[in-house]
């Protein structure tokens, strides 16, 4: 990361909530359903962001469950099916992402068509 | 339209970088497995699958030479239930294939009960793919193509495989190992002053 990046600590801070939460999901959350650890540290990097105002990307942003604060990993929290052109993505909690891909398959988010430096 | 939304439409733009984070483990390099030779893998599925599918548009899907599946749902449910050994192509260079339907492919490799070879395919092959299989009863939308390595499946083609593709590697999972925050800048605009 640059020097010159404003708000550089609350980046730093948020990308190492997320990695010990990932960590713990993948790690510890085959004996832990609950998650709760790695549940309180997505909801402290939310916090930061929102406070901060420092902004994460879709694709980081994707990875966590808005409602009970998981990180989703594939066979440990969230079970992914694809409808009629929907992906859906169920957490463990009951909350589910819902991406209509089939209605153009091509789509790319804004830092995807080449606006990120 | 109001002389309010003329001026808005009206007042200069200037361009400006945002810093944004990004996912320390979304990286693309980190994620696939590196092919060593793309091409080679390419012409290798080519020649042993996708060129004998059109002679086999009139026979049966159990009755072909190798289990091939093509559907998203039932490779997930593959990789999620099954303990096999398989072979996943996957068209990510292609525009035409969601990256949202890939994101989680690499992950749930690893996780899964299977030995998954994740073979990254070459740009344009999404559609070669589909050219191929368009008189079988298979349909392939998604952009992955799973190869049973069953009984079916001779054992110098997934030497050839094995050779050409490196392991999935998940460094972050060896332990608690502290990556450096990924701060990207996105091109935005704001109103000048």
């Amino acid at each position: 990361m640059g020097k010159s990046v404003a708000g550089g600590d609350h980046f730093q801070r948020m990308n190492y909530l997320y990695e010990l939460a990932t960590w713990q999901t993948l790690v510890l959350g085959k004996h832990d359903p609950g998650q709760a650890m790695a549940r309180a540290n997505v909801a402290c990097m939310d916090r930061v962001g929102k406070k901060t105002r420092s902004r994460i990307l879709p694709q980081l942003k994707r990875t966590c469950c808005k409602k009970c604060h998981r990180v989703l990993v594939p066979l440990r929290t969230v079970e992914s099916s694809l409808k009629e052109g929907v992906l859906q993505w169920n957490c463990r909690c009951g909350e589910s992402k819902k991406f209509p891909i089939g209605s153009d398959r091509s789509f790319k988010t804004y830092g995807e068509r080449g606006n990120l430096d | 339209m109001s002389l309010k939304e003329v001026d808005k439409k009206l007042v200069k733009r200037r361009q400006v970088y945002r810093p944004v984070l990004d996912n320390p483990f979304t990286n693309e390099r980190a994620l696939w497995p590196r092919v060593k030779d793309p091409q080679f893998i390419w012409e290798l599925l080519n020649t042993t699958v996708l060129s004998k599918i059109k002679g086999l548009a009139s026979v049966p899907l159990n009755e072909w030479p190798w289990d091939v599946i093509t559907d998203y749902n039932e490779i997930v449910q593959l990789l999620e239930t099954g303990e096999e050994d398989v072979v996943l192509y996957v068209c990510n260079r292609d525009s035409d294939v969601s990256s949202v339907l890939l994101q989680q492919i690499p992950l749930l490799c690893y996780m899964s009960e299977c030995s998954v070879t994740l073979v990254q395919l070459p740009s344009g092959s999404h559609q070669a793919i589909q050219e191929a299989i368009t008189s079988s009863p298979l349909r392939c939308q998604d952009g992955l193509l799973l190869l049973r390595c069953n009984d079916k499946i001779s054992d110098n083609f997934r030497d050839q495989i094995a050779q050409q593709v490196d392991p999935l590697q998940f460094p972050w999972l060896e332990g608690v190992k502290h990556l450096p925050a990924t701060v990207r800048r996105l091109k935005t605009s704001q109103p000048s002053r």
